[in-house]
């Protein structure tokens, strides 16, 4: 146990708790004024909630962990609860049993058990971590200290959050609606507007705070957007010690950088509005952790046959991943073939992965054009359920697995034939630029006009980048200081950007907006903390100082 | 804008070329100015958003600049400068039982599902006008855009309603929310225009008698 550690968040998370019982002394006045209950009642409520998700999340992690460490136990707990929660309600919601709190707890605690039951009698289940769940937690106390501070934090209601019109009618008032209805059926109507032109899982996690009598879920979003730092500074602290071995450094270096992302306007903008976007920045982020382990983190001497926790979890934020946005499949395709290219795992195990979050995305277009038969009088053309949505979520759960049967052999056959400058990245980024060719041809205007706006807002509006995007050009250019090849982490950024740009121009053919609002530009900063830890990861030679200075050989 | 972006890309790919060099002849220079404009890069981030975005983060829209963003009062999903101010009506209406105008009918649904609990009042003409007469004490005005865009939470519109609504432009609401504090019980009134008045019972009788 790190008991220096230990202390020092004991206190953070006795200021924490400090500031969360002064805040109902400051809240009360304005919240009374208003609301028929107590501000005591409903700030107690807002924290009883918060730790209800993380305790779900950590309890299923104890029980499906094989091989990662307590402290990415604790890093993953949220994600994984809200998760949790989101995929059960999805269950009751489609299979028509009635929505509510006690049935969707019912079933995830029935989940749990049936988890720890698999755990003690079916050996394939067994942990290859040579502690136990409890002295697994008792090692990452001090986390558990540091989140509970977090917690306090969040529950104040002192969180920095803004709204817009989708921010409230899509999922703050339609997740509330959802916990008083029960079901989808009662929804559908003349115009079924709200309910299907968007995804669902937000809505949902509003409907988790609305069932604990709360007006929205602002403190969940606060709390994932310091979990998302934490797990910044965490792991990148963990990879600056395995390539420098000076754990000063690789906290001043780690620190540095965890700050560099949380102070950047693009983040600040991403991580507080009440939108889908800031969930998918969270999974994107999370689905590229567990793909350090192995690669860049030492697999902590497991095969990859052991590393079963990582694989469920990155299934997991697949199927979140999906369930998010309506290009949320997209994100889950490019990350599918980044993983197949590093072989992360094996091809049958990266097919699995994805199976559930296409069954998730087929399930719910199934239910909504054919059992609901939900009608759109107004906006028909951006429901979720039109012909030509259902023809590209399709086209790509298809190619996916055709990418992971042939395509990828075809792929390394090709870059085998080329210069060795020509890795498969450098292939795949070019397909990437043949599709944005194809959009040119189709719509020159409007790609001409979209390109142009990306650029205006990322370096003209201040409310979108800010003076951000100028500091990760000059990072882009740190980063390839030592050889501008293009290899899987540079492909992993620039291949999201380019082949979003693509879609966006060629299956959306929309002209995008110059403001902070536009839908790519949201998009676009989704990648964020991925960008930023692997512009991280790429300077990190820059400081390695087993480098001979050949300044007095001049 | 792309001769903008295609200086700057030329810029980098100078600086690129310079620090090549720098790497090649001097490593240990360009490990010191990597971690020189990090330093740069995180105090000139939190001075510029401490200005912009902090504590109240307003955007310049059409209609003149609204506070999309704040760092207080959260526990509602409310924000009194916005122009969505009518959300201030769900955090109202929970747990508290309501006296719905008889006449009120496209509203019904809406109270239904947001209220505790609901009943029906008969409103005469007089009472109606003493409510309107009233209207310097409801100090919250604001269009009920909820009862427009949730399409779930009406049965139908009404024909006279119809076109305002194809404009967006939707029935009036006025609150009056220092009748509201502790009280349990509101009373809807609707008016032949369809806009709304909402207050709490005791404030109803206090002009009313009733």
């Amino acid at each position: 146990m790190h008991k220096k550690l230990c202390i020092f968040h004991g206190i953070f998370a006795a200021l924490c708790g400090i500031l969360f019982l002064l805040s109902m002394f400051l809240n009360r006045t304005y919240f009374e004024s208003v609301a028929f209950d107590s501000v005591f009642s409903c700030q107690l409520r807002q924290l009883a909630a918060l730790s209800l998700l993380f305790v779900m999340g950590l309890l299923f992690l104890l029980a499906v962990r094989t091989s990662l460490s307590s402290g990415w136990t604790v890093l993953f707990a949220m994600p994984v609860g809200i998760c949790l929660w989101v995929f059960a309600s999805m269950l009751l919601l489609l299979t028509g049993i009635p929505y509510t709190l006690f049935l969707t707890l019912a079933l995830i605690g029935l989940l749990l058990a049936s988890l720890y039951l698999l755990r003690q009698h079916v050996p394939a289940f067994k942990t290859v971590s040579a502690l136990s769940p409890v002295q697994g937690i008792q090692e990452s106390a001090h986390l558990l200290l540091f989140f509970l501070g977090l917690m306090f934090l969040t529950a104040s209601g002192f969180v920095y959050s803004f709204v817009s019109y989708d921010s409230f009618f899509y999922f703050v008032n339609y997740g509330h609606t959802l916990t008083i209805l029960g079901n989808f059926r009662d929804i559908v109507g003349e115009n079924s507007f709200t309910l299907t032109n968007i995804s669902q899982f937000l809505p949902l996690v509003h409907s988790y705070m609305s069932f604990w009598g709360l007006d929205q879920a602002y403190q969940i979003q606060a709390f994932l957007t310091l979990n998302i730092l934490t797990a910044f500074f965490c792991v990148l602290r963990q990879c600056t010690l395995e390539i420098l071995a000076q754990d000063k450094k690789a906290v001043l270096y780690a620190g540095l950088f965890t700050l560099l992302l949380a102070s950047s306007t693009s983040f600040l903008v991403a991580s507080s509005w009440v939108l889908a976007n800031m969930y998918c920045m969270t999974y994107i982020f999370f689905l590229f952790l567990p793909s350090l382990i192995g690669t860049v983190l030492p697999g902590r001497g497991t095969e990859k046959e052991d590393r079963r926790d990582s694989l469920l979890l990155i299934g997991i934020f697949f199927t979140a991943l999906a369930l998010l946005r309506k290009d949320g499949i997209i994100f889950a395709a490019f990350f599918l073939i980044c993983f197949c290219s590093i072989e992360l795992f094996s091809r049958r195990q990266l097919a699995l992965l994805f199976l559930p979050a296409s069954l998730a995305e087929l399930w719910w277009l199934f239910y909504v054009r054919v059992i609901l038969n939900a009608g759109v009088t107004q906006a028909s053309l951006t429901s979720i359920a039109n012909n030509k949505n259902v023809f590209f979520i399709l086209l790509i759960i298809a190619a996916s697995y055709f990418y992971i049967a042939w395509g990828h052999s075809i792929l390394l056959w090709i870059s085998d034939r080329l210069p060795r400058f020509c890795t498969p990245y450098a292939v795949m980024l070019f397909g990437m630029c043949c599709l944005m060719g194809a959009a040119f041809l189709k719509k020159a205007d409007i790609i001409i006009d979209n390109v142009d706006f990306v650029i205006r807002n990322m370096f003209r509006y201040p409310s979108s980048w800010g003076i951000s995007a100028l500091f990760f050009g000059v990072l882009i250019v740190f980063s390839i200081v030592r050889g501008p090849f293009l290899d899987y982490f540079h492909f992993l950024w620039a291949g999201y950007a380019l082949l979003n740009l693509a879609s966006y121009c060629l299956v959306d053919s929309k002209a995008f907006w110059v403001n902070w609002d536009d839908s790519y530009n949201r998009v676009l900063q989704q990648i964020l903390p991925v960008f930023v830890f692997i512009m991280a990861l790429k300077s990190l030679a820059l400081l390695q100082s087993d480098r001979p200075d050949h300044s007095s050989e001049s | 804008m792309f001769k903008e972006a295609l200086a700057g890309t030329f810029v980098l790919f100078l600086f690129y070329l310079i620090l090549r060099l720098l790497w090649k002849k001097r490593p240990k220079a360009v490990s010191a100015l990597f971690l020189a404009v990090l330093f740069l890069a995180c105090i000139a981030n939190s001075i510029y958003n401490g200005l912009v975005m902090f504590p109240d983060f307003y955007m310049d829209t059409v209609n003149g600049p609204f506070r999309y963003g704040t760092f207080s009062g959260n526990l509602f999903a409310y924000s009194d400068a916005f122009m969505f101010q009518d959300e201030i009506l769900f955090p109202i209406l929970r747990h508290r039982s309501v006296a719905l105008d008889v006449e009120g009918d496209f509203y019904e649904r809406f109270v239904s599902l947001y209220s505790e609990d609901y009943d029906r009042i008969e409103i005469t003409k007089e009472t109606r006008q003493t409510v309107r007469a009233h209207r310097e004490d409801f100090d919250f005005c604001h269009p009920f855009t909820c009862i427009g865009i949730m399409d779930y939470v009406t049965e139908q519109v009404p024909e006279a309603l119809v076109p305002a609504f194809e404009e967006e432009i939707y029935p009036m609401l006025y609150i009056n929310t220092d009748s509201l504090k502790g009280q349990s019980r509101l009373v809807f009134v609707m008016n032949p225009d369809y806009s709304l008045y909402v207050m709490s019972e005791a404030y109803y009788r206090e002009i009313t008698g009733e």
